[in-house]
């Protein structure tokens, strides 16, 4: 834990599908900072990274340093740990958040297909088609 | 009145004569006459009543009389009718005649006629009174709505307090109206004798002053009697219009529930929508903190199954040893490819990626179960589905009811208002009425017991001969008079049961909810009361059954009538099964042979198919198929099928 610096910042190339999916009265979510722990997960799931440029900034991550979010910072550090990719904090950190955004263009495919709807249960089901791969590549069996 | 043969003489739209053959057996009750709308089959039943009851203007008269008949010379419209009745035979005819006239001017009339021959013997009928005297001893106007009637229109029975004419038409239908009238003609005979009685007094000179206190007693008692039968007939009114406004007050109240209705569809919309802005706030709770969770744990589950804790360090130290050797465990040398994979095992501290997971895993493995959480989000899904379901069904109910409403809810309250204080007007009128009605019932006995008293005393005094004789004959009629109307009450108690049974079984063998409806009763004045099936009983009209088992009531209620009935007539019904559904049709296509003497049935293609025709097969005498005429198809033509 707490391989992460507080003062990192979160920033996403998909601000307006952020804002979609956390502004108005038809928001799925509250937050955007958990709407970016559910694109981490599904971009570390599926192994997919966006290399995008990621102009728009939202949070800092210690937002995730608070008690209520510590299961998300639990889920960020390992995967901080065992997915990304660079020479130094920063690059690594570069690389959460091209993962997270690898999600987050998985979920508005998601979206899209649903009809304009987040149906976790599916999420989860395509999820689980490929974890068998995903547990071999990550423990490099 | 059994019919044999009606004959039509450029009758409506039957150009010429046509005779038609209506003669039953009583296995063979039932005639159907087959035709589309507009084709002549409620002319055949307009023929019937024209034949009978006439027109009540000359200018009605026009409307029977053939259209291609009227432009083309002068000429005759007539019916006639022959049939049996009391076991005598009859023809009777009623005619027009009239000159050439074009459609577009009102038909010159030259004479109408209406004749009767009685067991071949021309009977003379002289005057409209003669006529309607004959009539009545047939079949009287009133009472023909029991045998002629259109199947849409019977149920105008049940919907609404029935017209006071119904009253007197059944107790014509029952016999009851003769006895009635010779009550009321005996009263008549009372008084005269009476007056004979005080007549006799003033012969005798000590009894002339006894006489004028009678006279006085009688004439008081003429008075108030004539202002009895006023209030009574002013107590009537009122409470057909009592009867009037509390119909339209419960339409109202049916109005009134109706917005209660809505209000309460548009609160529960309220909290329907609530509920759904409660349940998606409780989706996004969840897509917030537990979805990434949720899509996480499957795979830490099974990370941590496959990899153990223990493995990483093993294969680092396993690694590291083969590095130091640098030969592998088989023996082998190791070539730069291999050497390079394990140094990168040791580097890249392959200990702390495995133990992250297995934290993470160990972290969020304790606090949640799979199913728990799958469970959660399933309940909340299903719950969101549900109540938007129920709102669009509260949308559709309110809808439907504002459309029930129209612009009716707006006025509501003045109207309801004005109609209340309307009814309340009525309503205590009636009550003063029914109070004066007794008060002078009361003065009305008691001068009729001072009047009695006095007479009694005369009667035991020896005033004269004559006297004694007319006071005798008086007391005769007294007693006939108290005879007859305990006859009529007996009689009418007896005939109302025995209607009421026929009429209960004929509705429980036709309705479709013998559950609800289980019979029929009649009140004082013969309106339709429905047993329910916890032998409760509401007027017929209150209830508001729909507009088939309205059908269906009116229908047992005639049929029981028919049978019971001492007029005797064939039943013709027009459009018989209008708005029933097939399995009420059935069963009443099944009821026809029962429903009387000779049952004539007009109906289209689409009300009795073959198979409803089948049911009754046995019991039908002929079968006539009326149709437009190719030729001229101003004019219809009538073919009966062969058997």
């Amino acid at each position: 834990m707490n391989q992460i610096k507080p003062e990192k910042r979160l920033f996403t190339a998909f601000s307006d599908f952020y804002k979609l999916l956390t502004e108005g009265t038809n928001r799925k979510f509250n937050g955007k900072a958990e709407l970016f722990v559910v694109g981490l997960t599904l971009g570390f799931l599926h192994n997919k990274r966006n290399r995008d440029e990621k102009p728009f900034e939202f949070i800092r991550y210690s937002h995730f340093y608070d008690s209520k979010s510590a299961d998300h910072r639990s889920i960020i550090e390992m995967i901080y740990s065992t997915m990304a990719e660079g020479n130094d904090d920063n690059a690594k950190w570069q690389d959460v958040l091209r993962i997270a955004d690898g999600g987050i263009e998985i979920l508005k495919q998601h979206y899209d297909n649903s009809g304009n709807n987040i149906d976790a249960s599916l999420l989860i089901k395509d999820a689980e088609k490929i974890i068998d791969g995903r547990v071999n590549q990550v423990s490099g069996v | 009145m059994i019919i044999q043969k009606i004959e039509l003489e450029n009758y409506g739209p039957y150009f010429g004569k046509i005779a038609l053959d209506l003669s039953v057996t009583p296995q063979e009750n039932v005639i159907l006459f087959k035709g589309l709308n507009d084709t002549g089959k409620t002319s055949l039943y307009k023929a019937l009543k024209f034949c009978m009851y006439g027109e009540s203007s000359s200018l009605q008269y026009q409307k029977h009389v053939n259209r291609t008949r009227r432009t083309q010379s002068d000429g005759r419209t007539s019916v006639t009718l022959i049939f049996q009745h009391n076991n005598e035979n009859y023809q009777i005819t009623r005619s027009i005649e009239f000159k050439k006239t074009p459609l577009d001017e009102t038909l010159d009339i030259r004479r109408s006629d209406f004749t009767v021959i009685r067991n071949g013997t021309p009977e003379s009928i002289q005057t409209i009174e003669d006529e309607h005297r004959f009539i009545e001893y047939i079949l009287p106007e009133e009472a023909s709505q029991f045998f002629l009637f259109d199947g849409e229109e019977i149920q105008g029975y049940t919907q609404n307090p029935p017209h006071p004419n119904i009253k007197s038409a059944i107790e014509m239908l029952l016999g009851i109206k003769e006895l009635l009238n010779a009550v009321d003609d005996l009263e008549k005979i009372k008084n005269i004798q009476e007056e004979r009685v005080r007549n006799e007094l003033s012969k005798v000179d000590e009894y002339k002053e006894e006489k004028q206190i009678l006279d006085d007693l009688a004439a008081n008692l003429q008075t108030r009697n004539a202002e009895l039968v006023d209030l009574g007939n002013q107590i009537k009114l009122l409470s057909e219009q009592k009867s009037q406004y509390e119909n339209k007050l419960r339409k109202y109240d049916e109005i009134k529930d109706t917005i209660e209705n809505k209000l309460r569809a548009e609160k529960d919309l309220d909290k329907t929508e609530q509920d759904i802005s409660n349940t998606l706030e409780s989706l996004r709770n969840f897509n917030d903190n537990e979805l990434s969770i949720w899509l996480m744990l499957p795979f830490l589950k099974k990370f941590k199954d496959r990899i153990p804790a223990t493995v990483d360090l093993q294969v680092k130290k396993l690694a590291e040893d083969i590095l130091d050797k640098k030969t592998c465990i088989c023996g082998r040398t190791l070539d730069d490819e291999s050497h390079e994979k394990l140094k990168e095992l040791t580097v890249s501290s392959p200990t702390s990626r495995f133990q992250d997971i297995q934290n993470c895993a160990g972290d969020l493995l304790d606090q949640y179960g799979l199913n728990q959480n799958k469970e959660h989000y399933l309940k909340l899904i299903s719950s969101l589905n549900e109540f938007k379901e129920r709102k669009n069904s509260l949308n559709a109910l309110i809808s439907d009811l504002s459309s029930q409403l129209g612009t009716k809810s707006v006025t509501l309250d003045n109207e309801y208002a004005n109609l209340q204080n309307d009814y309340q007007i009525c309503s205590n009128n009636l009550l003063q009425r029914r109070i004066a009605f007794a008060d002078k019932k009361q003065l009305i006995e008691d001068d009729q017991r001072s009047y009695d008293s006095r007479v009694r005393i005369l009667s035991n005094k020896k005033i004269s001969k004559e006297f004694e004789r007319e006071n005798k004959r008086l007391l005769l009629i007294k007693v006939i008079l108290k005879s007859i109307n305990e006859f009529i009450d007996e009689i009418v108690a007896s005939r109302k049961s025995e209607i009421q049974n026929i009429a209960s079984v004929f509705l429980r063998g036709i309705t479709n909810a013998p559950e609800v409806y289980t019979g029929i009763e009649l009140d004082d004045e013969y309106r339709l009361h429905l047993k329910i099936k916890d032998q409760s009983t509401i007027p017929a009209w209150e209830r508001g059954p729909s507009a088939g088992q309205s059908q269906v009531i009116a229908h047992s209620f005639i049929a029981a009538l028919n049978k019971f009935t001492a007029k005797e007539a064939p039943v013709i019904i027009d459009t018989p099964l209008a708005r029933l559904d097939d399995i009420h049709a059935e069963k009443i296509v099944k009821s026809y042979p029962a429903m009387g003497k000779q049952v004539i049935v007009l109906y289209q293609p689409r009300e009795l198919d073959d198979r409803l025709i089948a049911s009754i097969k046995s019991h039908i005498r002929a079968e006539y198929d009326i149709k437009r005429d190719l030729v001229d198809p101003e004019n219809s033509i009538i073919a009966r099928r062969v058997k």
